[in-house]
């Protein structure tokens, strides 16, 4: 605990409710609403736990949702200056399942049939797999039976105590029931099984849950919304019946990951539990009086209300803007990158308030080109590779040869070690010291390498990081995904890029932000601008019709404006070609139902543009 | 007061270490462990504690080529393994032991951990030995080590054979009497209360008229001593005790007289450090005094009210658990005190070796008989002395045994005995001090008279028993089974000698006239045409089926009997000597009867008819009743003659002479 720790602690004790979550002591659920501090309440309680009520061997657990908010949440807890012990657990709800459950408790178990060492279902076979479904079952055309449904059945239809029932097509359970069946005779296991069979092993084997009980006897939970049935399940089963405390935040209007099986009902059934206080955060420290009321009225959000703090924004700027663009999404990156940030800057706005969403990486991709024309610098969420364990320690890596301070040279090593000892590597033989030294004559002789991609060649090259990863069991898709950071470093978006922008891709330094609507979760900028605005691209024209997913499109346009302190900028097209059998077909696209009552609500001659009458703001 | 027994090692597994080649045996939460000198007693602890034990180095844990078995040839050239592997269970009831050895778990029912440690080759990416290492780890996977983290968990503290009682008691900082007062956590204040009056009280010291003018003295001399040296002012001090060397002056005083440690025999310092090692290892979870602030944070936790319906205060404001506690209530505390009590704890298996050291038998058999029966610490004696297996229960006891050419270990956790027959052989151990575990051979008698006449007969044929280290157990009965089941477990080679028991059988009518048979005793054969048996026999093959040695109903012959050790004779021993007997047999026989008869000449006189007219039977009688069978073979014993010991006897003494010598060579 620092003096960080104890101001931060300061600021939460002005928030009557913050610091009532902070001091609850009970099994507890924190309904977190956009811009309310949930991050700050969970790190502090998590940082109070670990010091004064969990004691070794005990250690902490705090399970997320995607590998970005552990980042974000071991940074946190860094700056408060703690530093994680080794019987503590803070990582993914899949790393979660493999490390306490599957590992050391599956082989117990022979009835589960887990084989070791545990291989990870490469992605060309996950592809064979899928279609050789698709064939058995006579589909010809994808999208009427994607994977992702597939696979969404499988964590829904867990068995366990939740009550909640979400429903599926009688085609997917179909799927769902062969897929499995061929993951079944096959040597691998895929991270569905994981989580679902680390679930049904705690619920059905006391001495695990015991275990479980004796390491971790507080379970911090952030996303919750986000984590679907499976932990769900875990939680249930941990804290009814084998006395884990919960410490859960999230919040259900803030629930966008249907498609993996999250759903806001299971953290809707935790805050009806008798036995869980529910705690409501409801102060917004973020947005302006606008923004908060636009969300609100104009997308329906369920109760609690996020609750405007006076004094925090001006209210004197333009909340809304609507700009209308001719054809194409092409035009809407036009007017973006030549007219709208221009004018932001006049304003004096920064690069880094400023986020654009888009729907899609292909868009995120385009929107970039037209950014590198203009030569604004820009930062993109979404990169080509997957931000996997490999690529997050080669950054680490890369952090330490611009400034040792940030990262301990023991800790990379470790992770180094373990790779090449969980892979048939010849260097496993090797003295600990040998290993040792050739890392460090690598790592040191990396730092005169000041560029990204001669950096990653390099490090890659004389670690013989690829010899090592290919075949991994663990990692089987990383050799494909080092070819796409390598590639992204020698040719796109991280060509010619200092190591200290690789070392810290994760934190837009004086840049434009580009993200998609589902990964701007958690991010926040003074000026939001959203693109494609059209109804039937959003929300989807598959969703139409299907009340579930409508009401999640929905959720998610409440994410994107939410991420606004002040102000929000909308784009759309009218018109759109359409590659059709008979040739181009130019269809008309009506404004997107959210623009419409966001239109109605604050829309006015002022602030509504086409694009070519948008003007462009000049500098005096 | 019940409580949790601490984690016990359960399964040992040796290969290539020492003495031993390939061991695997299961052991129980006290293990005595018996064997010869030079048989691997020392090493088999050694082998636990190159895992367990938290004093060991580094480099005691490093091996080297005198480490392998001695029949391995150039051990480290060739890439010879040494493997040890621990099992360890009855952790389960304490949270802390679980969470920290997660990945040693290979069973959960029951559940068990297991610790390797391996000394290896390291090989280069040419399969080249380039030296040797070890590693510990946890479960069955290399990846999880072992590190003295866990082993301030579960570890073993081994108190050698020579040591130095008075001096680790007087000690500082290695007393175990000093480790225990650290344990209560004694508050610092009241420690600097006494340190302040203890020094205030010195200072009476310094102003003794005396002392004063030792002072002035000294002072004066040195002045003049060391001349232009300016600062020489002397101060006399009496105490500086900081509170920490305050608890090291606690010592053991005994009795009224209130000798110190180094005034006691080193049999009491014996008892008293092993007393005092035993109070330290008890498992600490539930806290016999809790200090007021301690208490109330715990209360604030406590919804049930355990605590302060548990807990007394003292009149120092100290919260002190009451003496007699309900089992279930204890359970209860244990288990919220397990959560909630998070003062670091070991759980320290004690080993000891030689624990009869200078210890009186009558004080052996009290001190060890309640520790293998009572304590909750698990501990491993390795032991010569019979007055400590004597009082050991029946499935505490490890032999170590030569066999072949390396050592290998047998326990008795397994032996399967019906509740009854336990406590009759344990009684029995009890009684008879423990002698059978000690023979290289045992020979089973069923009475006092094999006690007395089988060593003599052994002497007469030049087997003499001592020499070859071969016991004779009398278990006076013909119950033979378990006795034979215990030898077995442990691979001690044994025979028996039983009674033939020749019967004939009788037909006869009863009251209303229905033909029935009886079995008739105590004759010699008549030939009279009759069916016959031998009741001994029968019982035999009895016990040699019910332990599966033979097929049921097999039958055997005589030869076959023998070759499974049992040599039986005719009719019962005495009786097939006199049958034996030519005149000067008899003749040593009438004159022992003679020596030895209470009453006059016509007693003698009847006792000789008997034996002339061959009713060796009424002889028997009369030696029964006039004498005792102890008693006449006692004396027989001694003036014994080869044609009065019979055939099977002296068969069976060569038979387990034989076995002896086998298993030896």
């Amino acid at each position: 605990m620092n003096s960080l720790f104890f101001q931060d602690l300061e600021l939460i004790k002005k928030d009557d409710k913050q610091y009532e979550a902070y001091r609850s002591m009970e099994n507890s659920v924190i309904i977190a609403g956009p811009g309310s501090g949930k991050t700050r309440v969970l790190t502090l309680k998590a940082v109070t736990l670990a010091k004064s009520h969990i004691h070794k061997p005990c250690g902490l657990a705090c399970i997320s949702f995607s590998r970005e908010s552990v980042r974000e949440l071991k940074k946190r807890l860094k700056s408060y200056g703690y530093i994680p012990s080794s019987k503590d657990f803070i990582g993914t709800v899949h790393s979660f399942s493999l490390l306490h459950v599957i590992q050391p408790f599956a082989h117990l178990y022979p009835q589960y049939n887990v084989i070791y060492p545990i291989k990870i279902l490469p992605d060309d076979i996950k592809e064979r797999l899928y279609n050789s479904v698709l064939q058995e079952l006579n589909i010809e055309n994808d999208r009427d039976l994607s994977l992702v449904d597939i696979n969404k059945h499988r964590s829904l239809s867990l068995k366990g105590r939740s009550e909640i029932n979400m429903e599926s097509s009688d085609l997917i359970a179909k799927a769902a029931e062969i897929y499995e069946a061929k993951i079944r005779e096959t040597e691998f296991i895929d991270f569905t099984n994981i989580i679902n069979l680390s679930a049904k092993i705690i619920n059905e084997q006391e001495y695990v849950r015991e275990t479980l009980r004796s390491q971790f006897p507080w379970l911090l939970v952030d996303e919750y919304q986000d984590l679907g049935k499976a932990l769900h399940e875990m939680v249930l089963e941990l804290v009814f019946y084998a006395g884990i405390k919960l410490y859960a935040v999230g919040d259900t209007n803030q629930s966008i990951y249907g498609f993996n099986g999250g759903y806001p009902d299971f953290l809707l059934e935790l805050t009806r539990n008798d036995n869980i206080k529910t705690i409501e955060l409801v102060s917004n420290y973020r947005s302006s009086q606008h923004i908060i009321d636009a969300s609100i009225e104009a997308l329906n959000p369920v109760p609690p209300y996020p609750k405007y703090v006076a004094g925090k924004r001006k209210d004197d700027i333009a909340d809304f803007t609507f700009i209308t663009c001719e054809e194409e999404m092409e035009a809407q990156y036009e007017v973006v990158a030549k007219k709208v940030i221009s004018n932001l800057l006049v304003k004096g706005t920064p690069l880094n308030e400023i986020g654009i969403i888009a729907s899609s990486n292909a868009q995120i991709h385009n929107m970039a080109n037209y950014m590198q024309q203009q030569k604004i610098p820009f930062f993109i969420v979404n990169w080509s590779f997957e931000n996997s364990a490999v690529v997050v320690w080669l950054q680490d890596c890369a952090s330490w040869c611009s400034n040792k301070n940030t990262q301990s040279f023991e800790e990379l090593f470790k992770f180094w070690k373990n790779l090449v000892n969980n892979h048939q590597d010849l260097r496993e033989n090797w003295e600990n010291i040998r290993l040792k030294s050739l890392f460090y004559r690598v790592l040191t002789g990396s730092i005169s390498k000041t560029n990204v991609y001669d950096w990653l060649t390099y490090t890659i090259n004389n670690l013989d990081l690829k010899d090592t990863l290919i075949d991994s069991e663990i990692y089987p898709n990383e050799v494909g995904n080092l070819e796409a950071l390598l590639n992204e470093a020698k040719l796109r978006n991280l060509k010619d890029v200092n190591i200290t922008r690789f070392a810290n891709l994760g934190f837009p330094e004086d840049q434009v932000t580009i993200t998609t609507r589902h990964s701007s979760k958690g991010l926040e900028f003074e000026v939001v601008i959203l693109l494609g605005m059209e109804e039937e691209h959003f929300p989807s024209f598959y969703h139409l019709g299907n009340e579930t997913a409508l009401a999640e499109d929905q959720r998610l346009c409440y994410v994107c404006v939410s991420r606004a302190k002040t102000t929000c900028i909308l784009l759309r097209s009218r018109i759109f070609t359409i590659q059709t059998r008979r040739g181009p077909w130019k269809k008309e696209y009506e404004a997107s139902r959210y623009w419409k009552s966001l239109y109605n609500r604050f829309g006015n001659e002022q602030n509504t543009f086409t694009k070519d009458a948008y003007p462009l703001i000049q500098e005096n | 007061m019940a409580q949790h027994k601490n984690p016990y090692i359960s399964r040992v597994q040796i290969k290539n270490f020492r003495n031993f080649l390939d061991v695997d045996v299961a052991l129980d939460h006290k293990q005595v462990i018996i064997g010869e000198n030079n048989v691997g007693k020392t090493n088999f602890l050694r082998a636990i504690q190159l895992i367990l034990d938290k004093d060991y180095s580094d480099s005691d844990r490093q091996l080297t080529t005198e480490d392998f078995h001695d029949s391995i040839d150039k051990p480290m050239e060739n890439g010879e393994e040494i493997e040890i592997n621990l099992e360890i269970k009855g952790y389960e009831h304490n949270s802390k032991l679980k969470a920290q050895f997660v990945d040693a778990v290979i069973s959960d029912a029951p559940p068990t951990l297991r610790l390797t440690y391996k000394f290896i080759p390291n090989k280069d990416e040419f399969e080249k030995i380039i030296n040797y290492k070890y590693i510990i780890f946890k479960g069955n996977n290399e990846e999880y080590k072992f590190r003295n983290e866990d082993r301030s968990y579960i570890n073993i503290y081994v108190i050698r054979a020579l040591r130095d009682v008075e001096r680790e008691l007087k000690s500082n900082r290695n007393s175990p009497l000093y480790k225990l007062v650290k344990q209560y956590e004694i508050s610092s204040d009241h420690l600097e209360e006494i340190s302040d009056a203890l020094k205030e009280a010195a200072e009476g010291i310094l102003e003794l008229d005396e002392i004063v003018h030792i002072k002035d003295t000294l002072s004066n001399r040195f002045a003049s001593l060391s001349g232009l040296q300016t600062d020489h002012q002397i101060t006399l001090r009496t105490f500086d005790i900081d509170t920490e060397r305050l608890l090291y002056t606690l010592q053991v005083y005994m009795g009224l007289k209130e000798r110190p440690v180094s005034e006691l025999s080193l049999g009491l310092a014996n008892i008293l450090y092993i007393s005092l090692m035993l109070i330290l290892l008890k498992d600490k979870t539930i806290l016999p005094i809790i200090k007021p602030e301690q208490f109330d944070s715990l209360v604030a936790e406590d919804e049930k009210g355990i605590l302060s319906q548990l807990y007394e205060a003292s009149e120092k404001g100290n919260y002190i658990l009451k003496k007699e506690i309900e089992d279930e209530d204890i359970e209860a505390l244990y288990n919220f005190m397990d959560e909630h009590n998070y003062r670091h704890q070991a759980f320290t298996i004690l080993a000891v070796e030689e624990p009869e050291a200078h210890l009186h038998p009558t004080l052996q058999r009290l001190i060890y008989r309640e520790v293998l029966h009572n304590s909750n610490t698990s501990v491993i004696f390795t032991s010569h002395s019979t007055y400590i297996t004597s009082v050991t229960p029946l499935n505490y006891v490890v032999h170590i045994r030569k066999v072949d050419n390396s050592s290998k270990v047998f326990s008795t956790v397994n032996l399967s005995l019906q509740d009854k027959e336990k406590r009759d052989i344990e009684r029995y151990i009890d009684a008879k001090r423990g002698e059978i575990y000690f023979g290289k051979g045992i020979i089973l008698a069923e009475g006092i008279t094999e006690e007395y006449f089988i060593p003599a007969a052994a002497d007469l044929i030049e087997k003499p028993l001592d020499n070859y280290g071969i016991v004779v157990c009398n278990v006076d009965s013909t119950n033979f089974k378990p006795y034979i089941q215990l030898l077995n477990t442990l691979n001690i080679p044994w025979v028996l000698f039983t009674d033939g028991d020749y019967y004939e059988i009788e037909e006869y009518f009863d009251k209303e006239g229905k033909p029935k048979t009886k079995r008739i005793y105590h004759i010699i054969d008549e030939t009279t045409g009759r069916a016959w048996g031998y009741k001994g026999n029968e019982n035999i093959l009895n016990i040699l089926s019910t332990l599966g040695i033979i097929a049921e109903d097999e039958k055997l012959d005589e030869e076959e009997i023998r070759d499974n050790g049992c040599f039986i004779g005719q009719y019962t021993l005495e009786v097939d000597m006199m049958n034996n007997a030519d005149e000067d047999g008899i003749e040593i026989l009438k004159n022992i009867y003679n020596e030895l008869k209470s009453g006059g000449d016509e007693m003698q006189e009847n006792f000789e008819d008997a034996l002339d007219t061959e009713y060796y039977w009424s002889a028997l009688r009369k030696i029964e009743g006039n004498i005792s069978k102890g008693r006449f073979a006692q004396r027989l014993a001694d003036e014994l003659i080869l044609q009065l010991v019979p055939d099977y006897i002296s068969e069976g003494i060569e038979a387990i002479v034989q076995k002896v010598k086998d298993s030896y060579e």
